[in-house]
Formats: C-alpha cells, sequence, structure tokens
C-alpha cells in the first residue's frame, strides 16, 4: 500500500511537470507603459518600457515620427517580461509606437503605445519610403498579371463563344499558368510595397501577412481561382464551356475587389462598375488574339467565329464603355486643377490610346468585317493588320493602368490640396442587423474625435452596453490603437483618438449588445 | 486507485487539449444532437492578473433540462426564462427553464485554474455545427468576456465551444 502511495505520487509528479508548462500557455497581456499611452511629456524620454504579465520577445517596434518617418527599433530592445525600448533622440509631436510580440505559446500579440513630446500633433503624411525596384517590379508585374489575365482568360472566354485555333488556346494556357507565378509574386511586392520594405525582405512573414490583410490579398486569391479555372475551361472546352464564363466571372470580380476605383464612394456603383468594365475587356481583349490567329486563312471556321464575336461585341463594349465612364467621374471629380495630378495625366494618355482603339474597332466592325465575311482577301489582311495594332494599344493601356497603382485619385487628393481637409471623414459600417456612422472629426492626422452613431435595419436609434474601437493600418504598418467608447446624448464617443499620421485606416468596433451578445463591424477609411 | 487513474486521466485531457487551455474551453468537445450532456466549462486564468469572482453562463436556445452543479465557495444562482418552443422531456413538455447559469461571490486568483459543471440536453431539432456557450468572467474591475461567436480561428476571445453531431456519429 505504501509503496503504490509512493509510485501514484511520482506519476502524478511525472503527470503534473508535462502539464506544467501548459498551463503558463495563456496569451501575454500588456499589463502597463512607461509613459502612459496618450500621454503628453514635457521632454522626450529616452526609452519607452512595455510591462507585460509574462516574459514575452520583441518581433517588430517601429516608431512612427510626427514628420510621419518610421523608424525600426527591433534590434534595439531585449526579450523578457518588460521589454525596453530605447528611443532615438525624439523631436517635439505626437510619436506612435508600434509593436508586436510573441509570448510563450507562440500567440503574436500587437498594439501601439501613442505618446506626445510637448504637444499633440499629427498632420504629417507618412510616405511610405518604397523601394524603387519594389516599385518597378510592383508596376511590371501588375501589367503582366493584367495581360496574362485579359489574354489568358479572356481566350477561355472566347472559347465559349467560338473554336478556339490551337495556337491561340496553348498561349492562353501559359499565360494562365504565368498569371498563376505572377499572383503570389505581386502579393509579395504588395507586402513589400505597404511595409516600405526592400525587396530581400520578401522572405519575411509580415510581409506576406500585411499583404493578405490588404484588399489585395483578396484580389490575389480570386485571380489565382480565375486562372486555374481558365486551366480546366481550356483543358476540354467542349465539354465543359460553361468554366470559361466562370473563369471570366472570378477575373473581372478579383479586379473589382480592390484599388482605387472600386474603392470609391459609392460602393454600389463603382465595385458592379468595375465588375462589368473588367468583364466587357475580357471579352474584347480575349477575342483579338484568337481572331487574329484565326483569319490567316480563308476558313469557315474563321468566318463562323468572326461573325460570333462580331455579334457580340456590342453586349461588351456598351457597358464597357459606360462603367469607366462613371469610373473615371466618380475618380476626377469636378474640373479644376485636380485634372492636372499623375492620375489625370495617366487617364488621359489611357483616354487617347483608347480612342486609337475604338477607331480601329469601329474600322473593323463596319468596314472591314463584311468584306472580310464575304471573302475578300484583302479586306481579312488589313483586318488582320488593324487588330494586331489594337493588341499593341491593348497592351499600352494596360502599362498604364497598372501604373495608376502609384498615384492616388483627385478624389483622395482633393481634400488635401485645401482647407477642406479639415471637414469631418464620414463612413458607413455595416455587417448583419447593425450600422454604424462614424465620423471623424477633424478630417486630417492629429487626435481626433469619433462620433459613432448606431442603428439597426431598419434605421432606429440601437441600445447597446459598450463600443470598443480599434484603428490600425496593414498599409502603414501600425497596429492596433484600442480605445473604449464613451456615450454621450445616444452617440457614442471617443475623444482624442490618436490617428497619427494620414493613410488609409482600418477601423473595427467591437460592440457589446447585452452581456452576452457581440457584434463586430469593420471597415476603412482614407485620412487625407 | 481509481482516484489516481481519474487523475491521470485529467491530465492526460488536459495535456491534450495543449495551447488551447488559454481560452476558456469545454472539456469535452462533441455531443450527439438529442443527447444529455455534462458540460465541464474551464476556466484558466483571471481578467489580467485580477481573480475572478463571478462566471455566468448564457444558456442559449436548443440546451434544455439545464442543471447546474454547486461549487463549494461560490453562491450559485440561475435565471429562469420561458423557452421559445416546448422540448420534450421523457413525455412531459418543457416550457421554461434555466438561461443563464451565474456562480458567484468566489474568488479564483489568477495563478489558479477551476471547473465549472452544469448539464442539460441538447434538442433533437438542433442542426449539426459548433454550438456556443458564451461565458463571462467578472472580476473586481473588470471582466473577460468569452463570447466571440464569430467561428474565427484567431478570435481574441472565442466563446467556448463544442461541435453538434448526428446521434449516430457521436459514437456510443
Amino acid at each position: 500500500m505504501r509503496k503504490a502511495l509512493c509510485l501514484r505520487r511520482f506519476v502524478c509528479l511525472l503527470l503534473l511537470l508535462v502539464v506544467a508548462p501548459v498551463e503558463a500557455l495563456a496569451h501575454a497581456q500588456l499589463l502597463s507603459t512607461d509613459p502612459v499611452d496618450n500621454a503628453v511629456l514635457e521632454a522626450a524620454p529616452d526609452r519607452v518600457v512595455l510591462h507585460f504579465n509574462e516574459p514575452v520577445s520583441p518581433l517588430a517596434l517601429k516608431l512612427v515620427e510626427p514628420d510621419g518617418n518610421a523608424a525600426d527599433l527591433a534590434g534595439g530592445a531585449a526579450a523578457g517580461q518588460d521589454i525596453a525600448v530605447p528611443m532615438p533622440s525624439l523631436g517635439s509631436g505626437t510619436h506612435v509606437l508600434s509593436w508586436r510580440v510573441v509570448s510563450a505559446d507562440g500567440h503574436p500579440i500587437a498594439g501601439a503605445l501613442v505618446f506626445s513630446v510637448g504637444q499633440m500633433t499629427g498632420a504629417a503624411t507618412a510616405e511610405a519610403a518604397t523601394d524603387r525596384a519594389v516599385v518597378a517590379m510592383l508596376w511590371a508585374g501588375k501589367t503582366l498579371l493584367f495581360v496574362s489575365m485579359f489574354v489568358g482568360v479572356g481566350g477561355a472566354v472566347f472559347a465559349v463563344v467560338a473554336p478556339i485555333p490551337p495556337a491561340a488556346r496553348r498561349v492562353a494556357t501559359g499565360l494562365s499558368v504565368f498569371g498563376m507565378l505572377l499572383v503570389p509574386a505581386t502579393l509579395a511586392l504588395q507586402g513589400l510595397d505597404a511595409l516600405g520594405l526592400p525587396l530581400p525582405a520578401i522572405i519575411e512573414g509580415r510581409v506576406w501577412s500585411a499583404a493578405l490583410s490588404t484588399s489585395y490579398g483578396l484580389t490575389a486569391v480570386v485571380a489565382g481561382a480565375a486562372f486555374l479555372t481558365t486551366l480546366g475551361s481550356l483543358a476540354d472546352s467542349r465539354k465543359v464551356a460553361g468554366l470559361g464564363v466562370v473563369a471570366g466571372i472570378l477575373a473581372a470580380l478579383s479586379l473589382a475587389l480592390s484599388g482605387h476605383a472600386g474603392a470609391a464612394a459609392p460602393q454600389w456603383l463603382t465595385r458592379p462598375a468595375v465588375f462589368l468594365h473588367i468583364a466587357g475587356i475580357l471579352v474584347w481583349v480575349g477575342a483579338l488574339l484568337p481572331l487574329w490567329l484565326l483569319l490567316a486563312e480563308p476558313s469557315t471556321r474563321a468566318d463562323r467565329a468572326l461573325a460570333a464575336f462580331s455579334r457580340l461585341a456590342p453586349y461588351a463594349v456598351v457597358p464597357l464603355v459606360l462603367a469607366g465612364l462613371t469610373l473615371a467621374i466618380t475618380q476626377m471629380g469636378a474640373p479644376g486643377s485636380n485634372w492636372l495630378s499623375p492620375y489625370a495625366m495617366i487617364l488621359a494618355a489611357k483616354l487617347g490610346l483608347i480612342i486609337g482603339l475604338f477607331a480601329l474597332a469601329v474600322l473593323n466592325r463596319w468596314w472591314l468585317t463584311t468584306p472580310a465575311l464575304t471573302g475578300e482577301p484583302g479586306a481579312r489582311r488589313r483586318l488582320r493588320r488593324s487588330i494586331s495594332l489594337e493588341m499593341v494599344l491593348v497592351v499600352m493601356i494596360l502599362g498604364l493602368v497598372a501604373g495608376w497603382r502609384f498615384t492616388p485619385p483627385p478624389r483622395a487628393l482633393a481634400p488635401a490640396a485645401t482647407l477642406a481637409a479639415t471637414d469631418p471623414v464620414a463612413f458607413h459600417l455595416m455587417g448583419g442587423e447593425t450600422m454604424a456612422m462614424v465620423t471623424v472629426s477633424p478630417g486630417r492626422a492629429g487626435p481626433a474625435t469619433l462620433d459613432i452613431a448606431l442603428t439597426d435595419a431598419g434605421g432606429a436609434s440601437m441600445p447597446v452596453q459598450s463600443i470598443a474601437v480599434t484603428l490600425f493600418s496593414p498599409t502603414l504598418g501600425i497596429e492596433a490603437i484600442r480605445r473604449d467608447a464613451i456615450e454621450v446624448d445616444g452617440v457614442w464617443r471617443v475623444v482624442d483618438m490618436p490617428v497619427p499620421v494620414a493613410g488609409e485606416w482600418q477601423l473595427e468596433l467591437e460592440i457589446r449588445v447585452d452581456s452576452f451578445e457581440m457584434t463586430r463591424l469593420e471597415g476603412s477609411f482614407t485620412l487625407p | 486507485m481509481i482516484r489516481f487513474l481519474s487523475g491521470a486521466a485529467i491530465a492526460a485531457a488536459v495535456l491534450a487539449a495543449g495551447p488551447v487551455f488559454a481560452h476558456a474551453t469545454l472539456e469535452v468537445r462533441q455531443a450527439g444532437i438529442g443527447s444529455t450532456y455534462k458540460a465541464v466549462l474551464r476556466i484558466p486564468h483571471g481578467c489580467g492578473t485580477e481573480a475572478t469572482n463571478v462566471v455566468r453562463v448564457q444558456i442559449p436556445v436548443g440546451f434544455f433540462n439545464v442543471k447546474p452543479m454547486p461549487k463549494a465557495g461560490w453562491t450559485l444562482e440561475t435565471v429562469v426564462g420561458p423557452y421559445e418552443e416546448g422540448y420534450d422531456n421523457h413525455g412531459a413538455t418543457l416550457t421554461e427553464g434555466v438561461r443563464e447559469i451565474i456562480w458567484k461571490d468566489g474568488n479564483l486568483p489568477n495563478e489558479w485554474y477551476d471547473e465549472f459543471v452544469f448539464r442539460g440536453t441538447f434538442a433533437g431539432t438542433l442542426e449539426p455545427g459548433t454550438f456556443y456557450f458564451p461565458t463571462i468572467q467578472e472580476c473586481a474591475d473588470g471582466e473577460e468576456a468569452w463570447i466571440d461567436v464569430s467561428g474565427d480561428e484567431n478570435a481574441e476571445m472565442p466563446a467556448p465551444s463544442l461541435e453538434l453531431v448526428p446521434v449516430e456519429a457521436a459514437g456510443h
């Protein structure tokens, strides 16, 4: 008996020893900071201390200074329960220390500490210092991605309408495979661009997670699916013609999910407009190469394909043009100096090329298609030459469009250029039965007041227990800044919400409807 | 010996649960639709560094005939309310029952661990899928609200949950 007890104790002790480390596996929590969050200090601190409830290792520490410059401070801090971050000499103004640490359970936690030296400021814009090589490769990658998509996926769409010649099928298949490689490549470049890191940083996990958390992440996933579907449909287009349509829809959807154009308000108008615009381009551009190849020799197959495309073209081109005009008008705003911005220059160049493209298209349809169909050899040759010119113009246009990535549209610039910059930024968040109207005032970087008006689906004001507001910016590389809102006359308010730099911010509202029910609303806004 | 074996079994179960131990969780993660279920709710830590004084569990629609287990050192309370639809309990129809369980006036330091037990029956009309028991720990100066039922893997504070399966698959 005594022996059994001893053995029992021993085994239990052994088990406890194994279990003990498991018990330590709670997420780390930030208990306090020095200086405290939102402090206004008289003198610049020589270090900032983050105090956690258990030992943690710093993963990323980034200081955003009042002028928007970001400094990487990860090298200076050692692991431990207190993370002391040595500060460089700080100027006066509002600083943000964005931190990300990992605790024993391997679960990273992150946040941002805001403090000011002398006075609260923050009117600076964070111009992410981007590597030129990254910018050039991102531009090239996007251009190639567009070409792969419109010729590759567009080829599959064409194959739905008419038999696709073997050479065009090979090109479309090759471009779809190439496109699938471009998707992760452009995603990584997007991450580098977002974090302002040079090319060698591409192997870092945060680059990928930052890229995935931007709207381009979703675009990349859907574009990948579009290329995959294209490959499936091209492998056996006769039996699964419907797949070509699915590929086209996915491709159009992917580009509608991100980018300046789809992000403009009102989104119910701009996103479908981008979708129609892209779908139209897919039908048009996708047909160019197959037709060009088919017209090389007279055949009934070529005639049938040409006639089919000619019938279909207006249904693609009319929505394309209408959607394009809608988008251009939303992006450009009223005439003024904004029509001379780099964005407008690209748009003007694109319009110039498009006018050329349309001239060719009109020439093809009204003067060359009918003679070509009646078997006139000269017309066939002229039509072919005209189509090859169209293809060149299309590639040039796609190159220009990829350049838009680097220029903010006038709709975003306009408020920044005038005193209207202090106008509040207002936007809607929606999810399930809950709607929130959020106002950020003043609408510029610096301490701001956030007002949140909650309503249910019917528009009636909605009483809730509490609202916690989280602000973060994957594109600026700033981790979550969290504040609790206070109710004032039916409106939930956060006073002195630090929005330290201009740029694109993500906002998350954690709404306690009652003790046991929580709703989350998410959205993004751009602070000029 | 039996106590030793059960102790070892608990230790092994805790071990198997691994890193999710950081969240408030249920010990048994699966139950058959229409079956009786004993819920063992595990509270792994306090609010930050504070001790837990109150544990509140919401009983969602579909889990009826609920009986909480009293706990030494804690005052047990229940909130009783009408069911939206009646449940058949061995021939009798239940029209009201426990909607919330409250263990209060307790003291569970952050450094310690404890379990809270209740039992009940899953209605036969429930669909297979995740079933949540939103839970709140209240401390002197704050709370830990395990009420996130979004199913998001990265949720900071997920509600304790289990998977409901058709009874054939539950493994009798």
